[in-house]
């Protein structure tokens, strides 16, 4: 492969890049204030997917068919980060905030257990937009091209906007982190729970607020996913599973490691993409396993510094 | 005459006690359930039930298999695995490619895929022992997705398109095919079961399940009493992985196909369901778990319309169970059958003590 066709594909990992930065900065929100791992934000996402498409498709197209579509699809986006929100925030406050018992394994059964409940959900209520999904409309459709030599840069503009967008949110939440009062009290919580509450800061509030933020980030991670792909139910399942690799990878202590990680993941699936066809055993090459090796690496990486490539070391009284 | 009354009354008598005896024996109720699984396929295939209300079982019992060992390990080690789909789909896609492509003897693919699962099962338990808690969730649900990419883009697997033994599969004599509509492969499977529920009976109340107990409530404390957490969590990973690996083969025997569609991350988490629905510390508790979470939705849902016309509901329905469970009812569905039992003696004590009360007068 020569020069551009590498530039060509790392502007695709990249685009990869984007959702997944948003949902793994999402995983890690809910670990550093519920200490949990979500494993319903994949299927948050997905309900925001399924409630844009189903909202923008069968509904604001039809019914105001005079408003620019571009006013429409803002409505349908702004929609369907409102619906993760609400999801995120509904599973904090009802599910496990009343709960008798609450410790870390329940609080992980209670996001599994919300998987297959929005897992039956979703297919139930969008069953008749479910026959012939559309997939989600794109904000732009062109495509950019720089001549260079005798050869072309292809860029995407709808890549280059949720690279640009991904970009612009988390950097948003990376300065409300340092400098909000939410951010104080997420930082507080995530170093002591007990003590940040003594101290007033209302970590309920906190970690609802961040249930919250976190689905409405995860939400538009999906979003951006589905302009590329059909929707179905296991549209966010990889992309969960990633992210989760993506945060340990990176260390789930640290805010910026798992965005690192995040980004290495289709980095090293482009690795592994160009990589993995030289490999041949007899007359088949290997070029179709090249996630698997992606995975095996990511394991290997792990087994060797389990607290992530970036991760601090929290010593432990017992 | 009297004499000879006297003897078979004494040996009647004689029979009872020692039939009380058995009776508490506990591995009497597993004899009787497999003795009643049996049966009811043997009256089937007479004919007098209809095929389709038997159908259901033998996935039921597989299923069941899996979210034994699945017990002993979140019940009683105390550590979440998410990769069991991925082991399950691993066995039954090993015994249909040793069988059909290479050509071996399918006993001979048996014994090669529980060694398969002794091996999958020490790794996954070093990994275990380096990485903990929380994360080891997350790393063998990547585990499951490593195995599920390769079902999906291996050509030795079929790809999408899956793995079907188009001549049937023969073990120990039996003969397995999708044209049958009595497949006696059921026997082989209530056999297994019940040698199963045995031993993971003797394992839960044997040492062996007492330290796991302890090292799931504290791993430090176990630790200073000289228990080996590397032993206990190696035993319980390979029980685990041992029993979702020969479900999986079981599964390949008895419907003789296999998509990698099946072996995604809702069977492990329906395995979860069963498991946490049912009671992590009770197998009658796993029983009861699995046939909510798998078997209901045969034999109960599909007759409702609602599950009909929507048929993913179901899944909504477990998830639903789950999350009630553990909110408000850790000790699972089997606790509830404990709990009812007290409240009943708790009021008929009363009633008779009021009883008294009334025939005799007050106490003074």
């Amino acid at each position: 492969m020569d020069f551009i066709g590498l530039v060509n594909r790392l502007i695709l990992a990249f685009a990869d890049a984007a959702p997944l930065a948003l949902v793994t900065l999402a995983i890690v929100l809910i670990f550093r204030t519920s200490f949990t791992t979500n494993f319903a934000q994949g299927m948050i996402a997905t309900s925001a997917a399924y409630m844009v498409t189903v909202f923008y498709n069968r509904y604001l197209v039809i019914q105001y068919p005079d408003f620019s579509p571009f006013i429409l699809m803002m409505v349908a986006f702004i929609s369907g980060i409102v619906v993760g929100f609400a999801i995120g925030v509904f599973i904090d406050t009802i599910l496990i905030r009343k709960s008798r018992y609450s410790n870390v394994l329940t609080k992980q059964m209670i996001t599994m257990g919300s998987v297959l409940f929005l897992m039956g959900l979703l297919p139930t209520i969008f069953f008749k937009a479910d026959l012939n999904m559309p997939s989600i409309p794109r904000f732009f459709t062109k495509n950019i091209t720089i001549p260079v030599g005798d050869k072309f840069i292809i860029m995407q503009e709808n890549h280059l906007f949720s690279i640009l967008i991904a970009t612009v949110v988390i950097s948003i939440v990376f300065v409300a982190l340092k400098y909000t009062k939410w951010g104080l009290g997420v930082r507080s919580t995530a170093s002591n729970e007990k003590v940040a509450g003594m101290m007033g800061v209302n970590t309920k509030m906190i970690t609802a607020l961040s249930w919250g933020i976190a689905g409405a980030l995860g939400s538009l991670g999906g979003i951006l996913y589905a302009t590329t792909q059909t929707v179905t139910v296991a549209l966010m399942t990889e992309m969960q599973v990633n992210g989760f690799l993506a945060a340990i990878l990176g260390g789930f202590s640290t805010f910026f490691g798992p965005i690192v990680g995040a980004v290495m993941i289709p980095v090293m699936s482009l690795i592994s993409y160009m990589i993995s066809p030289m490999i041949k055993i007899g007359d088949s090459d290997l070029g179709v396993y090249y996630k698997v090796f992606v995975y095996i690496i990511i394991l290997i990486i792990i087994l060797i510094k389990p607290i992530g490539i970036f991760g601090k070391k929290i010593a432990k009284k017992v | 005459m009297n004499k000879l009354l006297k003897q078979t009354r004494y040996s009647w008598n004689h029979f009872k006690l020692y039939f009380k005896r058995i009776a508490k024996h506990p591995f009497f109720p597993i004899l009787v359930l497999g003795f009643f699984l049996i049966l009811l396929q043997v009256i089937g295939s007479t004919g007098l039930i209809r095929p389709s209300l038997l159908n259901f079982i033998s996935p039921v019992l597989i299923r069941f298999m899996v979210a034994l060992g699945f017990m002993l390990l979140l019940g009683y080690a105390g550590l979440a695995s998410l990769g069991t789909a991925g082991f399950m789909g691993l066995g039954s896609y090993l015994i249909g490619y040793l069988y059909q492509t290479m050509g071996m003897p399918s006993e001979l693919a048996f014994l090669i895929g529980i060694a398969t699962a002794l091996v999958l099962g020490v790794l996954v338990g070093f990994i275990s022992l380096r990485v903990e808690g929380m994360y080891l969730a997350i790393v063998t649900l990547g585990l499951g997705e490593i195995l599920k990419n390769f079902f999906v883009n291996s050509p030795l697997t079929g790809a999408s398109n899956g793995m079907r033994l188009f001549d049937g599969i023969k073990i120990l004599g039996i003969f397995s095919s999708t044209s049958q509509v009595y497949n006696p492969v059921y026997y082989l499977i209530v056999i297994l079961m019940i040698l199963s529920m045995v031993w993971i009976l003797n394992i839960i109340n044997s040492p062996t399940g007492r330290a796991m107990l302890s090292i799931k409530n504290s791993t430090s404390a176990a630790q200073a009493m000289g228990i080996s957490i590397m032993k206990y969590r190696l035993s319980a990973f390979l029980m685990a992985t041992l029993f979702a690996v020969t479900a999986g083969m079981l599964q390949m025997i008895r419907t003789t196909t296999s998509y990698p569609n099946s072996w995604g991350i809702d069977l492990s988490l329906n395995v979860l369901a069963a498991v946490v629905i049912g009671g992590t510390k009770n197998i009658w508790g796993v029983l009861i778990g699995t046939f909510i979470v798998f078997g209901l939705k045969d034999i109960v849902l599909s007759r409702i319309p609602f599950f009909q016309t929507y048929n993913n509901a179901h899944l909504m329905f477990s998830g639903i169970l789950i999350i009630v469970v553990v909110m408000f009812y850790p000790g699972g569905v089997v606790k509830l059958f404990s709990d009812l039992l007290k409240i009943i003696k708790n009021v008929s004590k009363k009633i008779s003590a009021s009883w008294k009360e009334y025939r005799y007068g007050k106490e003074l």
